[in-house]
């Protein structure tokens, strides 16, 4: 009797584990699904969501996101960084850092593919404390966050990276 | 007779040449005043000309860590220790005729683009790995290969966020000011007064 107890214990502790594995999987594949959009100009390019980094610094939280973007034209395809607008819960919009490594314009090769393009936002602290969107293409934004608060107390300097909605 | 014309030809030329030693010796020494002409278009290609202008470099110091969750399930974490250098300054190429204007005593106003952050990247030497791990219980899940590049990542990020709260923006302008001012005082310019862009002051072309 107690074994056959620990055995259905195994198996249910089994099954809702691999519930929870499917579930976070289908989550990730949610968030890096391939969004055709297109430009001001009316111009097509795909982009993807890979990862979200968010981390803490002396000015407030910055969020970065990773990006794969895709060029089906035979033509190089000019972006600008700014048109990338992160919007939080409470309609705060932010615009992505033009300083650095990151330039203003993303040129897009013809028929190529950016696998990781970088944008990086500095936000305020309470923006983390709902839903989080970034407009990827000309009106259409994409849910980097979902609507639970951000519950981790991060120290300055400690980043966190995520590959779904859920943080 | 002709001893009388000597003496006097001899002694006119004694006497003009002692006066014009004398009005050498007074007047000779003195440079030619050139008051150059200063005018706004002329001052803008000047300023222009030092383009991007990096005039301070922040050296910072930050332990950065990073850590990534893995799907389905645990943790990769990755700890640096980082030196990075920003560099801040002006863009000049910005400038345009309506951000100087020259007043009819020679009085340059000038004012500059918003001061920026140039560059941001890390000290290879002094930047070093502190910590890599990974959660025990996940021991089916690869290392990231590319976790120690976003760290880096994030590390210029708070790098430059760190300089800008230390203050590298209005360090910059202060300097990009100051190297404007003697640029212009090499070109004849006596006065030069700078106007920030957020403060309201219109230059009138």
């Amino acid at each position: 009797m107690q074994k056959l107890v620990a055995v259905i214990a195994l198996v249910v502790i089994g099954v809702s584990f691999g519930v929870l594995a499917l579930l976070r999987v289908r989550e990730a594949k949610e968030f890096r699904r391939p969004h055709p959009v297109q430009t001001y100009g009316g111009t097509n390019y795909v982009v993807q969501l890979t990862e979200v980094v968010v981390g803490k610094t002396e000015t407030g939280c910055v969020l970065i996101v990773y990006l794969r973007l895709e060029n089906p034209n035979p033509y190089d395809v000019t972006l600008s960084r700014n048109w990338f607008v992160l919007m939080d819960h409470a309609k705060d919009y932010y615009l992505p850092s033009t300083t650095g490594t990151q330039t203003e314009l993303i040129q897009l090769p013809a028929n190529g593919i950016l696998d990781r393009e970088m944008l990086s936002f500095t936000v305020a602290d309470d923006t983390f404390a709902g839903a989080v969107a970034l407009l990827v293409g000309r009106e259409y934004m994409v849910l980097l966050k979902d609507e639970e608060p951000f519950k981790a107390q991060l120290r300055n300097g400690e980043f966190r990276s995520f590959q779904r909605r859920h943080w | 007779m002709w001893k009388t014309i000597k003496f006097y030809t001899v002694s006119a030329i004694i006497l003009a040449l002692g006066g014009a030693c004398l009005y050498l010796y007074y007047f000779g020494g003195r440079q030619t005043v050139i008051r150059r002409v200063v005018d706004a278009p002329a001052v803008v290609r000047e300023i222009q000309q030092l383009s991007e202008l990096v005039t301070v470099r922040y050296s910072i110091q930050k332990v950065v860590g990073l850590e990534e969750d893995k799907v389905p399930f645990g943790s990769e974490k990755i700890l640096l220790l980082v030196q990075g250098n920003v560099l801040g300054g002006v863009d000049l190429s910005l400038l345009s005729t309506n951000d100087v204007q020259v007043s009819a005593d020679g009085v340059v106003t000038a004012r500059l683009p918003q001061p920026k952050v140039m560059h941001v990247y890390l000290d290879e030497k002094q930047t070093r790995v502190w910590d890599r791990s990974k959660t025990w219980w996940t021991p089916w899940e690869p290392y990231d290969p590319e976790l120690e590049q976003k760290a880096r990542l994030a590390a210029l990020e708070a790098i430059q966020a760190a300089a800008v709260q230390m203050g590298i923006l209005s360090n910059a302008q202060d300097n990009a000011e100051n190297t404007v001012r003697k640029l212009l005082h090499t070109g004849g310019v006596e006065s030069v007064r700078f106007v920030n862009a957020g403060n309201g002051v219109a230059l009138a072309p």
